[in-house]
């Protein structure tokens, strides 16, 4: 919000700009479980949850944290998504002016602004995502557990800056709906590194880090949450 | 005279004083980055190499060229000089290479700037400095860029050597303080430097404005795949992300499956102006 205000009051400084502010329900949506392979593996995830936002909408093709001088909207708050409901999770609000989005930046959940001393975290999950499952092969299963946390790297980051997207916030903007697809997360987890091992469930963090590593990259880079900008009554 | 009139003709005067008369000289000078000519060394500091590796760059060859201005209030009036060059960075005089002279221009400030770094092709100019061996290899592959270099960390070296087809343009530029663009003096010359950065392989996320990152290495050392001590291209996309890039130190960006990925990702970036100033709307050139 704080940075919203500072927009708000820039948009002020510079008299009638002829935007006119616009707020929009936000929801989020997840995929319904579904079996999956990842390698060799059959994978099934029984749990899905992960924490989303806020997100800042911008003006230039290239976000970040001082070139979004000219954000024009933003979702302010964070949630816990259950990543596996494919009914839309009312999620919150769109708060922005009229104009056209070219990027996005957006953290999962936890920020550090620079105003921000450490990370800090905006929801009531432990970690920023949440997953229980399983991977089969013939006969073998591994179950895991995996809690993974997915925070901006250095003060004044977000965790995903300059995602490319391209829409007009306007009086046509019925709302927005984020959509998850958990499943693609786990695509390039290597569960062989697992098959011997001798605990059950398999915890998943960073000390497995080619785990942790491939759903963060999963998560952050390579199926990242898409938003889709309905229009229409 | 009514205040009507008498402002409108100010606004003549001014308009007037601002137009033939008033022109200066603009000279684009490329400059490299000094992590180019001096390498980066293992250390703590805000521009050393976090993970211990230091590293000696034994060639540095950029395509470059189509310098483009223009100002904001007057679209339809552009500065343009569709040259490209093929240089050799590591030979560019102290100063930089004069690429481009634009005469008789406005003194106004020109708030948009950019250049390309395509992929290069026979129309393509040797610059100064540039070996006709070296020009021929980028001509002929149509490459942006060749680089090669040396790490070392400890007892342990890796080498490199990576041809890329990255072309890339680069706009929107801007001094790392102040104003978009550049400023003419009236009468006399501004210099303006597209400034070809050469440690962003080495960054920790792809930055857009300020470089507010971490500079690690060890990603390339971990994709030499046949332990050799040399990381070729072919391994770069072989070796899995999540194999060379821990997600505590990382932010990557979209689709990036691969080392190679983020090679690609990161020299489409090299693009800045001014020393430290970003041009940061950038896009792929075929």
């Amino acid at each position: 919000m704080r940075r919203l205000l500072t927009i708000t009051l820039i948009l002020m400084g510079c008299g009638d700009t002829g935007q006119e502010p616009i707020s929009r329900p936000v929801f989020v949506q997840g995929t319904a479980p579904t079996t999956f392979t990842s390698g060799a593996w059959t994978v099934t995830l029984t749990q899905a949850q992960i924490a989303f936002g806020p997100v800042y909408f911008c003006a230039t093709t290239a976000a970040s944290s001082d070139l979004c001088p000219s954000a024009v909207g933003e979702i302010a708050n964070a949630v816990v998504v259950d990543a596996l409901d494919p009914l839309p999770q009312h999620a919150g609000t769109f708060e922005g002016f009229e104009n056209t989005a070219q990027s996005a930046m957006f953290d999962f959940g936890t920020t550090w602004f620079s105003h921000e001393r450490n990370p800090t975290s905006h929801t009531t999950l432990t970690n920023n995502a949440h997953f229980v499952g399983f991977a089969e092969q013939g006969a073998t299963r591994i179950d895991f557990i995996a809690d993974l946390r997915i925070q901006p790297k250095q003060q004044g980051l977000h965790v995903v800056q300059g995602a490319s997207l391209s829409t007009r916030f306007d009086d046509r903007l019925r709302d927005i709906t984020i959509r998850f697809v958990p499943q693609r997360w786990w695509e390039n987890v290597d569960f062989e590194a697992f098959r011997t091992s001798t605990e059950n469930p398999v915890h998943i963090t960073h000390e497995t880090p080619q785990a942790s590593n491939a759903v963060t990259i999963g998560i952050t880079a390579n199926a990242r949450p898409t938003f889709i900008f309905n229009q229409g009554e | 005279m009514t205040i009507k009139y008498l402002a409108i003709t100010g606004a003549a005067m001014i308009f007037l004083s601002c137009g033939s008369n008033n022109i200066g000289t603009v000279q684009v000078f490329v400059e490299p980055e000094g992590t180019i000519t001096h390498g980066l060394q293992a250390g703590d500091g805000d521009e050393d190499i976090k993970d211990g590796w230091n590293v000696t760059y034994t060639k540095f060859i950029t395509v470059i060229g189509n310098f483009r201005a223009w100002r904001s209030s007057q679209p339809g009036s552009v500065l343009r000089d569709p040259t490209i060059y093929v240089v050799d960075l590591q030979q560019t005089p102290a100063g930089g290479l004069i690429l481009a002279t634009f005469n008789d221009v406005d003194a106004e400030r020109w708030d948009k700037f950019g250049y390309d770094i395509p992929n290069a092709s026979a129309t393509a100019i040797r610059a100064q400095g540039t070996s006709l061996e070296d020009f021929n290899r980028m001509i002929d592959g149509g490459y942006s860029l060749h680089v090669a270099g040396i790490m070392t960390k400890g007892l342990e070296t890796i080498q490199f050597d990576w041809m890329l087809k990255a072309g890339t343009s680069f706009d929107d530029c801007a001094p790392a303080d102040g104003d978009a663009g550049f400023a003419v003096p009236s009468g006399g010359t501004v210099a303006i430097k597209p400034t070809i950065h050469g440690d962003h392989w080495f960054f920790t996320n792809v930055t857009h404005g300020e470089e507010i990152t971490e500079r690690r290495a060890q990603w390339i050392a971990d994709a030499d795949l046949d332990h050799n001590a040399t990381t070729t291209l072919d391994e770069l996309g072989q070796a899995q992300a999540s194999n060379l890039f821990p997600a505590q130190f990382y932010s990557l960006p979209e689709n990036t499956l691969t080392g190679l990925g983020y090679l690609n990702h990161q020299a489409r970036t090299l693009g800045d102006f001014d020393g430290e100033g970003e041009c940061p709307t950038r896009k792929e050139i075929p």
